[in-house]
């Protein structure tokens, strides 16, 4: 089933505002945890965990399955497949690594939040502090590879899609043949 | 049925970025194995199991002042 042109072309603007959201709450992520390391204030330090906690749980974490849904959905349903050519294999899995990476930064980010409110002392937790700086900007850059590819879209077919495009067309004729 | 052309090769970018995948991997499994087997927030948090954050509840609590 292929999609009608104006329908494709609506999911195709939700596709890209939520990749393109989730880039700049990401940026906005990680500029929030470098912060966490580098300031002192402790109100200022609960604020920032907080944020960072509110952002990952009611926007990134939307926003990552309704971006990775929203293009598998696409693409089985325009034309260019789920399989058939590497451009978009390798933007789905770089979209699957993603939440998975993200669902295990949760709790951690959730604790450190929880203790930030409560007014405990963060300097012990320095080492998941800069954990969510490297997760946050692998994450970042992870996410400019599949903005990248949807741009440039480089050629290459997988083998499926080789088989694929050379097999004879499945009409209404080649059933009753 | 006529025969397929044969496959051309994979991609170069797609090797290239298959090669910085497994060496990305390579280094959370070894930062796996250097953790004790544990990759993630929580490796951090185990050190303090023993101490004032065992648990989220245990956040909650103030934190121990030693003038007590």
């Amino acid at each position: 089933m292929i999609l009608r042109p104006g329908l494709r072309k609506g999911l195709l603007v939700l596709h890209i505002s939520c990749s393109v959201g989730l880039l700049g709450t990401v940026a906005a992520f990680l500029l929030l945890a470098i912060y966490g390391v580098a300031g002192s204030d402790p109100q200022t330090l609960q604020a920032t965990y907080l944020s960072m906690d509110v952002l990952a749980r009611l926007l990134i974490l939307p926003l990552v399955l309704a971006s990775l849904v929203i293009g598998v959905v696409q693409s089985l349903l325009s034309g260019w497949g789920l399989f058939r050519h590497w451009w978009i294999v390798v933007k789905l899995v770089a979209s699957i690594i993603v939440p998975i990476v993200l669902l295990f930064q949760m709790q951690g980010i959730r604790l450190i939040a929880d203790a930030a409110a409560s007014g405990l002392v963060l300097d012990s937790f320095g080492g998941a502090r800069m954990s969510f700086i490297v997760h946050a900007g692998g994450g970042f850059v992870i996410l400019l590879l599949p903005m990248i590819l949807s741009v440039y879209k480089p050629r290459g077919l997988t083998h499926y899609g080789w088989r694929k495009q050379y097999e004879p067309a499945e009409g209404p004729l080649s059933k009753i043949r | 049925m006529p025969e397929l052309p044969s496959y051309p090769s994979t991609p170069r970018w797609v090797k290239m970025i298959g090669k910085v995948a497994l060496a990305l991997a390579g280094l959370a499994v070894l930062l796996m194995i250097g953790g004790g087997g544990q990759h993630g927030p929580w490796r951090h948090f185990s050190m303090r199991a023993s101490t004032d954050v065992a648990s989220p509840d245990a956040a909650t609590q103030p934190p121990s002042t030693g003038g007590n």
